[in-house]
């Protein structure tokens, strides 16, 4: 197992939730660590455009 | 009673499914208010609103970008009312931020480059945003090292091939897409369910086949400790198995670990022989391999025996072979009694054979000769599939599925069940731009009053599954319609049967035992698995008597004899 596989099942987690709050509230319920990002949609690109901004930006 | 009803779009206005279902469950309580639904104008969401009796000609108005907001009230007064205050509701939670930073961080960030700056050390993320906005998101996860769920569907086949590429490239794990569960050290994480920690790791590529089999373990006193949802898309032949293959690497490095339990429906033959030649030739564990109704797979397909199959059958010991989740979990609790030299206890999810064929004729002679066929809701699509399997081998026929095992099977109509249909109402057709049913109960309830209503159904079969993540209260959510189902057909002189199966444990937050009485209260015939509720059903409906001890033999396993393959 590599150290970042270990990071997963030998230590606590630590969540980062992106999208519906109810998961947010069930893993603080279970004393989760965790965050919740206000997501909100951006723009779909299709995977030309995306690459080429991703080598731009 | 006269109502006063009002539909109004709001163009290009996205709030996520679960606002939405919170804000329409609030403003019904308000006063005058019989109906409230908020929704995005997606084509599932406008056929329910037409089924709830809105005008056609302004909803047919809105896209999927817009948002709908249809009321009716008692009054002309209430409806105008309220507008206004939802109006005000939504520009409040517009301008909300709901970012909220716990424990150890302390910079109160709102985007995803700020969190992963200010909260050191995640190694995990649950991702629940829609299919189309996930590619990017995972990417720079994966670049983070942060482990994934996916809970989101409609993630094309093509981006989760390279997002898991990628990923195993660098030794992250990617759950999903279309993962909703997941356990970790036993902390359950989406949909899961409070169950003991133990001795048992499960590998699933079917979510509610991993509730179904870590609760009734549970039940058993059998704790699990890991249960990694890889995704139903995973086994097929496309990705290759590829996060089920890493995640079996992982767990048999877990001192802590006796019995692996792959859950999934039969994966792609090539996926298969791999994870059959993984744990015959290295796995360092006990192993069950529950692929749902594998035999019939293999008669349909007519996969032909590879070597790889014939080692297996040299390794009983090691490895068992299970063809449903309550057979999977007396194959488990087998390995379990040779390692600690123990005995199980099944009783709490068993039934006796002798006893589900009294349950069964009792609810038959009850029925009218033209009762003669079978509606299973689904809120879990791994029941709707193995209710199919076992509906299937117990000849109930003709039977269609939304999510059907053979394409003959597929339901035309999947707003309307034709002869024996099991409908699976996790199915993409009816999430796009609403929750999932585990949560959202509207369309499981529409659907439950029209079931009943046609004088050729016998039975309605139902799932419950609690848990964190699911609706607070599942039963509840749906009891006024089954009692009304009930009701209905003794309107009708006839008598309907309900068959039902709750998939949690005692520690789950919504009560496993108050929700088993009150759908009991309410006349449904309540069984401890989904195996059982199916070959119940099976049974009631069965144009002949059907063979319960070949049932119980192919779908439960020999319990007392310990053959179950």
């Amino acid at each position: 197992m590599t150290n970042t596989q270990k990071k997963l099942l030998d230590t606590d987690l630590k969540v980062i939730n992106i999208g519906m709050s109810i998961f947010y509230d069930a893993l603080k319920v279970q004393n989760i660590k965790v965050v919740q990002v206000d997501w909100k949609p951006g723009p779909v690109l299709d995977k030309l455009s995306e690459e080429i901004l991703s080598k731009i930006m | 009673m006269n109502t006063h009803q009002n539909v109004l779009v709001k163009r290009n206005y996205y709030r996520d499914s679960l606002e939405l279902l919170r804000l329409s469950d609030e403003i019904k309580r308000y006063p005058g208010i019989i109906e409230a639904s908020l929704v995005m104008g997606t084509k599932t969401n406008k056929e329910i609103l037409i089924k709830l009796g809105f005008p056609t000609h302004e909803i047919a108005k809105a896209e999927s970008s817009d948002m709908i907001i249809a009321l009716r009230a008692k009054d002309a007064g209430s409806l105008i009312a309220t507008i206004p205050k939802i109006e005000a509701i939504l520009r409040g939670i517009g301008s909300e931020q709901t970012l909220n930073i716990d424990h150890s961080s302390t910079n109160e960030t709102h985007d995803l480059e700020s969190v992963l700056s200010s909260f050191k050390d995640t190694n995990f993320a649950l991702i629940s945003v829609p299919g189309e906005h996930v590619r990017g998101l995972a990417f720079k996860l994966i670049d983070e090292g942060i482990h994934q769920q996916i809970f989101s569907d409609h993630v094309s086949m093509d981006d989760e091939l390279e997002i898991k590429r990628y990923a195993v490239k660098n030794r992250v794990l990617i759950l999903g897409p279309g993962a909703g569960t997941s356990i970790i050290n036993g902390r359950g994480i989406g949909f899961s369910n409070a169950v003991t920690t133990g001795p048992v790791a499960i590998v699933a590529a079917a979510g509610t086949g991993l509730q179904e089999v870590s609760t009734l373990l549970d039940h058993c006193g059998i704790g699990v400790r890991h249960g990694l949802g890889v995704g139903g898309n995973d086994p097929k032949e496309k990705i290759g198995g590829l996060m089920m293959s890493e995640a079996l690497k992982m767990l048999d490095e877990c001192e802590d670990i006796d019995v692996i339990n792959i859950v999934s429906k039969p994966p792609a033959p090539s996926v298969q022989q791999k994870i059959i030649d993984h744990a015959t030739r290295h796995g360092k564990k006990k192993y069950v391999m529950t692929f749902i109704g594998s035999n019939a797979y293999a008669e349909n397909t007519k996969v032909k025996k590879v070597s790889s199959n014939r080692r297996l059958t040299r390794q009983p010991n090691k490895i068992i072979i299970a063809s449903t989740l309550t057979s999977s979990v007396f194959a488990t609790a087998k390995h379990i009694d040779n390692v600690s030299k123990s005995e199980s206890t099944m009783d709490p999810i068993y039934v006796k054979i002798e006893d589900l064929k009294r349950i069964v004729m009792t609810e038959r002679k009850r029925l009218k000769n033209e009762q003669k066929y079978l509606r299973a809701l689904y809120t879990g699509g791994t029941f709707a599939y193995e209710t199919q399997v076992i509906l299937n081998g117990l000849a109930v026929r003709p039977l269609y599925s939304n999510a059907p095992l053979t394409k003959a099977q597929l339901l035309q109509d999947t707003m309307r069940s034709f002869k024996n249909s099991v409908i699976d109402l996790g199915e993409e057709e009816f999430t796009k731009g609403r929750a999932h049913p585990m949560i959202d109960p509207t369309i499981r309830k529409l659907r439950i009053a029209e079931e009943a209503s046609y004088e050729d159904v016998a039975v309605i079969l139902l799932d419950f599954v609690l848990g964190y993540g699911s609706n607070p209260d599942p039963v509840g959510s749906v009891i006024d319609e089954i009692r009304n189902a009930k009701l209905i057909a003794s309107k009708a002189k006839r008598y309907l049967s309900i068959v039902a199966h709750v998939c949690g444990t005692r520690r789950d937050p919504q009560g496993y035992d108050q929700s088993l009485t009150r759908l009991k209260d309410a006349g449904v015939l309540v069984l401890p698995t989904n195996a059982f509720a199916a070959i119940a059903a099976a049974g009631i409906v069965a144009k002949r008597h059907i063979d319960f001890r070949e049932a119980y033999s192919q779908f439960i396993g020999e319990k007392h004899l310990g053959e179950l393959t």
